[in-house]
Parts: structure tokens; C-alpha cells; sequence
């Protein structure tokens, strides 16, 4: 039965497919993890076939990989693309985005959540993200990008700024999976708009380089390892590698074009104070509260201990901590 | 360089236009007409080159086709992602908007961009672009299997899911009051606003304020539409029916059949409901059908 959803998935666009599209269009971006059960929830909506198996996650990317070769092929022609983007944080984590690929027009954006004012504030707040004397490159702090709309107001670039409509601002691009912001009050780009975005932040205006493993782009150094070839590779990307060998090499070219020797292990991730190891215990606990989500849509909360609040990971000075991450917001159903 | 091309390399050109397909020898063009197609060969990225063995053919469309049609199409995916965009932030996509973005001066270019746009929303996504040519809007209705479920919207977000069931029974009700004659309004928004507020239990000014928005919100997105009617002493009376969203997305019969399940009667028991049902389901499926085709 199982298989049946895996031959619709990569048999002849139908239904299933177009409630998909509905779906998926109204998130704007999953995790891949659940798109099994978004399907499964089509195809039975659909009616033609009911599936009642739930599928493993497991297997959740396979099923995913095949419905993007198929609706991919539908979509481009209207300018629209999926595509997959690992989270830069959450290893094993990756998400699936609808992106659009049409250059921004002026009709688009009339029909844009957010005003011109916003957009720049926005615009803004990536600038001072990616400047190059931010000591936390990537990320900004919530006080700051308030801060930031009073200097603004002062040079008279925004109009009727405030603290009170920059809040406004971030409460939304959180709610549209536009930002993240963590615990330790940081600000930073959600998988989204690191994909969404990838075409301007790769622009001389940001200029952010390209992670050596999976070539996408390395935006919060704070999670991304500087290897002696001068090339970045996400910690996320070090993480999966090592859960298929002990060490592997370095696929960067140093300066010279010669190809890098340094070999990565697990001692590579210590750097970031999470072993391997933790990184899985921790992934594991928030599977679990993710599981649940996907499985019972109507009890959305957070695992709760015996003396019901949420449960937390290892909070030690540990400054990669899951604590210091938005747990609300990822563990949340999308 | 084409422009360093010798003559007797130009001679072994050949002019094809890919629309009639004829082939005329570049050496019967003078230098500056040779020169202009090829330059319009490459900007046009028309220009194809053969096999050394064979003579050098450069394919060149008329000059503005090429172009022109590459931007149709980049228009057109333009506009179903304005339209897609425009419906799901406010529910209704403005005729006037779509017209200004198919500025295409051939009207045939134009009907025919709509026409892409139209199918390939249906093809990809199971939307319907509905015109209401009252209000010169356009709405989008979901034409899957899921809406004969009642299902109106699909993965919205939960606190709009109450919605959803308010516009159900406001639906219905209207159906259920209706009488099915011809030339009939819909039910007065006295009898539809006593109705709510009995629905919600309760009877105040900011409620009634709040209901009233919401009605005029369904008739907003096309799920209502409302009628103003005056009478002989003046007085104006405001009615509201199905709108046009509602009547292409909702499944009458359903609805009669879970009105009945509610009440404990059987659809028989309203012959005069039913029957009205039936036509207007036998409508919706034709249109579908129809739709479906031409998609």
C-alpha cells in the first residue's frame, strides 16, 4: 500500500498533484519531513485512492525528490521552481520551497504582504546582517534591528518608523518563515528566504559565499566552519557527512586551485560545542515533538515534562544549545 | 565575427524564415540587408549554424516574433502569479489589473496570453478563474474533488478554519430559506443578521457591528452577493444570495444533505430544495466538465 503512494507521487500529474500545489502554495515552505504526510492527506482527500498507512519519515525525502521532478516540470513554465534547502542550524533538517523565479515586477508588488516602507526596513536589516564588521556575520540582534528604524527615521529614509511597527515587522516575517529568531534574541534568515533570496544575496550587494559541500549559501557564520582553504561549509552539512564515515575530506580548492587535504571528523564539530552524538539526542527529542505534530495536527504544543513546560534541550553555556533556538516556532506545525 | 565572414562563405548562406519556411540565398541580399539579419540573428538568439559540411544555414524569424513571443510568455507567468498573489491576500484579482499586465498590442496575442493563463492554472493547480462581470473582479475557485466535501480551503490557517464553517452555515441558510422562484433576491440581511446573532448567542451593538463586516467580507471575496432593493416608501432592503465563488465552488446537494443530517429529515422532505439542488449541481458539473476540456 505503502508503494501506492509513491507510484501516484511519480506517476501522470493529477489531483493529487494540484491539491498538493493548493497545499504547498498556501505555505509557501515545508519540511521535508512531512511532505509524506501532506501527500498521504491529499491522495485521501482526492478519493481515488485512500492510503491509510502513514509513511516514514524516513522515507518522507524520497517521496519528495520524486514529486518535485514531477511538479517541477509544471510549475517552471509558470515561473515557479521547489526546491530543497537544508536548515543551517538543524542538522538533518531540511525544508522544501516554492520559490517564484520571476524578476521582481512592479504588478507583483502591489500584491506583496508588505509595504515599500517594510521592504526597506528589511533590506535594511540584511545590510547590517552581512556587514562586514558584524562580529556575529549573518545575524543581527532584535534590539539593534529596532534600533536600527530611529536611525533610519532621522535620516528621513523611512517615514513614520517605529519601534512599535519594526516589532510589528518581525513578528510577521516570523510568522511567514521569513526569519528566525532564536532565543539568545538573534536574528537570522529562514531556509526560505535563504532560497528565495539566494540570487540577491549572491549579488555584489552581499556577495555571501557558497558552503563547499552543498554549495548553497553560508549566511550565519556562527554555524559554518571556516576550513583552511579559506572555503565555508555549514556545520549541518560537516554533521551529515560524518553520519556516513568517521571523517571525510575537505571538498574545497584552496586559492591556488589545488585541492584541499584537510580531513573533517567529528573533533571539527567540538568547535561548536556539540559532538555528533549530543547533536542526535538532541535532533531525536524534537523528532519526537515534530512526530507529533505531523501526526496529531490538532495537539500542537510541545512535549511536556511532569511539571508541564516544554521540554528543553541541553542548556548548558552551550552557546549552540537547541535553548537558544526558537523551539516554538520549529516545532510548530507549519 | 560574423562581420568578418568572407564573401564567399557569406555566398554559402541561406536566409529561413520559420514561418513560411522558404530559404532564399543571402547572396541575393545586398551587404546591409545580409548584415542586418545576421545581427538580428543574434540578438534574437535565433541564430543557428550548421555543420561545416553542409552550407551555413542561419535561421531568422521576422524580427519581432521571437521576441514578442518569449515575452508573452514571460507575461503570462507574471500574471498567474499575480493572480494567484492578489486571491490569496484579498480574495479577488481586479479584471482592470489583469488587463494592464496583458498590454499586448495584438488582441489576438492578448485573448490568447488569458486563455494560457486560464488553462494553466486549472492544469497545475485545479483554479478556476471565474469572472464576475458585475464587479469586473475575478475570482479563483478550487475545482478539485475536495470541494463536493464542502472543503473550501485547503491548509489554511486554523483560526480561519471558524470562518469557514460561518460561511457554511450562512450558505446554507439561505438556501433553506429561499423559496427557488425565479427572479427571487436572496433573504433579507435582517432575517440572515437574526440568524447569526442567534448562532453566536448573542445580541450586541459591537457584535452586529462585527457580523455586518464579516457579511460584507464574504461579498468581498465573491462568496455573497448582496442586492439593494427600494420599496415604495423609500426604504431600502438589502439582501444577500450565493455569489458567484460560492455557486461554482460549493456542491448544493451537499450541502441540502448535511442540513438534513443536522435537522433529522430526509432531502425528500424539501422536494422544492431538492430539486433546485439537483439543477443547479447538474449546472456545476457541466461547467467542470466543460472546464476540464478546454484546459
Amino acid at each position: 500500500m505503502l508503494e501506492k503512494i509513491f507510484d501516484i507521487a511519480g506517476g501522470n500529474y493529477g489531483d493529487e498533484h494540484r491539491l498538493f500545489a493548493q497545499m504547498i502554495m498556501a505555505k509557501g515552505v515545508v519540511k521535508v519531513d512531512k511532505v509524506g504526510s501532506m501527500f498521504r492527506k491529499a491522495c485521501n482527500l482526492i478519493g481515488h485512492t485512500k492510503i491509510k498507512e502513514r509513511l516514514p519519515k524516513e522515507r518522507s525525502k524520497d517521496l519528495a525528490k520524486s514529486l518535485v521532478e514531477v511538479m517541477n516540470g509544471k510549475l517552471e513554465s509558470m515561473g515557479l521552481r521547489l526546491v530543497f534547502q537544508y536548515d543551517e542550524f538543524h542538522d538533518d533538517l531540511e525544508h522544501l520551497v516554492l520559490i517564484s523565479e520571476i524578476d521582481h515586477s512592479e504588478s507583483l508588488k502591489i500584491t506583496g504582504s508588505f509595504t515599500s516602507e517594510q521592504i526597506e526596513l528589511f533590506h535594511n536589516w540584511l545590510t547590517m546582517m552581512f556587514a562586514v564588521d558584524n562580529d556575529c556575520y549573518g545575524e543581527i540582534l532584535v534590539e539593534d534591528a529596532l534600533n536600527s528604524c530611529t536611525t533610519l527615521a532621522n535620516t528621513g529614509r523611512i517615514h513614520g518608523a517605529s519601534m512599535h511597527n519594526a516589532q510589528m515587522l518581525i513578528d510577521e516575517l516570523r510568522k511567514q518563515k521569513w526569519i528566525i529568531v532564536a532565543r539568545d534574541s538573534y536574528i537570522r534568515l529562514h531556509a526560505r528566504a535563504l532560497t528565495e533570496l539566494e540570487l540577491v544575496l549572491r549579488s555584489d550587494e552581499f556577495d555571501l559565499p557558497s558552503c563547499a559541500l552543498c554549495k548553497r549559501i553560508v549566511a550565519a557564520r556562527r554555524f559554518a566552519h571556516l576550513c583552511q582553504c579559506e572555503n565555508f561549509i555549514h556545520k549541518t552539512c560537516i554533521s551529515r557527512f560524518l553520519q556516513r564515515s568517521n571523517s571525510f575530506q575537505c571538498p574545497g580548492r584552496t586559492v591556488e586551485g589545488e585541492e584541499c587535504t584537510v580531513k573533517f571528523t567529528p573533533e571539527t564539530l567540538r568547535r561548536f560545542h556539540i559532538s555528533v552524538v549530543n547533536a542526535d539526542i538532541a535532533n531525536e527529542e524534537e523528532a519526537e515533538n515534530s512526530a507529533e505534530a505531523i501526526e496529531e495536527p490538532e495537539n500542537e504544543s510541545l512535549a511536556e515534562n511532569e511539571n508541564n513546560t516544554p521540554v528543553r534541550m541541553n542548556s548548558t553555556l552551550n552557546p549552540f544549545s537547541q535553548d537558544l533556538f526558537d523551539d516554538v516556532e520549529m516545532a510548530e506545525d507549519d | 565575427n560574423h562581420l568578418e565572414m568572407s564573401d564567399d562563405e557569406m555566398s554559402r548562406l541561406y536566409i529561413s524564415d520559420s514561418e513560411s519556411s522558404s530559404q532564399t540565398p543571402m547572396e541575393t541580399h545586398n551587404t546591409n540587408q545580409r548584415k542586418r539579419a545576421i545581427e538580428e540573428a543574434s540578438t534574437s538568439s535565433s541564430l543557428i549554424v550548421a555543420s561545416s559540411q553542409s552550407p551555413l544555414v542561419i535561421k531568422i524569424t521576422t524580427a519581432m516574433k521571437k521576441p514578442r513571443e518569449k515575452k508573452v510568455a514571460s507575461i503570462e507567468s507574471e500574471v498567474i502569479q499575480f493572480i494567484l498573489a492578489s486571491s490569496a491576500r484579498k480574495g479577488f484579482v481586479r479584471e482592470a489589473d489583469v488587463r494592464k499586465m496583458l498590454s499586448i498590442s495584438s488582441t489576438r496575442l492578448r485573448d490568447m496570453a488569458l486563455k494560457n493563463v486560464e488553462s494553466a492554472l486549472f492544469r497545475v493547480f485545479g483554479l478556476k478563474l471565474i469572472l464576475d462581470k458585475a464587479s469586473n473582479r475575478y475570482y479563483v475557485a478550487n475545482m478539485l474533488q475536495t470541494r463536493k466535501d464542502l472543503e473550501l480551503a485547503i491548509e489554511r490557517p486554523s483560526e480561519e478554519y471558524s470562518l469557514d464553517g460561518i460561511l457554511l452555515a450562512i450558505l446554507m441558510f439561505i438556501f433553506m430559506v429561499k423559496r427557488h422562484l425565479e427572479n427571487e433576491n436572496g433573504v433579507s440581511d435582517d432575517l440572515i443578521m437574526e440568524f447569526l446573532l442567534h448562532l453566536q448567542d448573542e445580541n450586541t451593538t459591537e457584535l452586529k457591528k462585527s457580523t455586518s463586516t464579516l457579511l460584507l467580507d464574504y461579498v468581498t471575496k465573491g462568496w455573497l452577493n448582496i442586492s439593494k432593493e427600494n420599496d415604495t416608501s423609500g426604504n431600502v432592503t438589502v439582501s444577500y444570495d450565493w455569489g458567484l465563488r460560492a455557486k461554482n465552488v460549493v456542491d448544493p446537494t451537499k450541502l441540502l444533505h448535511l442540513f438534513c443530517k443536522i435537522y433529522g429529515t430526509a432531502p425528500e422532505d424539501w422536494p422544492i430544495h431538492l430539486l433546485a439542488a439537483k439543477k443547479l449541481t447538474h449546472a456545476l458539473e457541466q461547467a467542470d466538465s466543460h472546464a476540464r476540456k478546454h484546459c
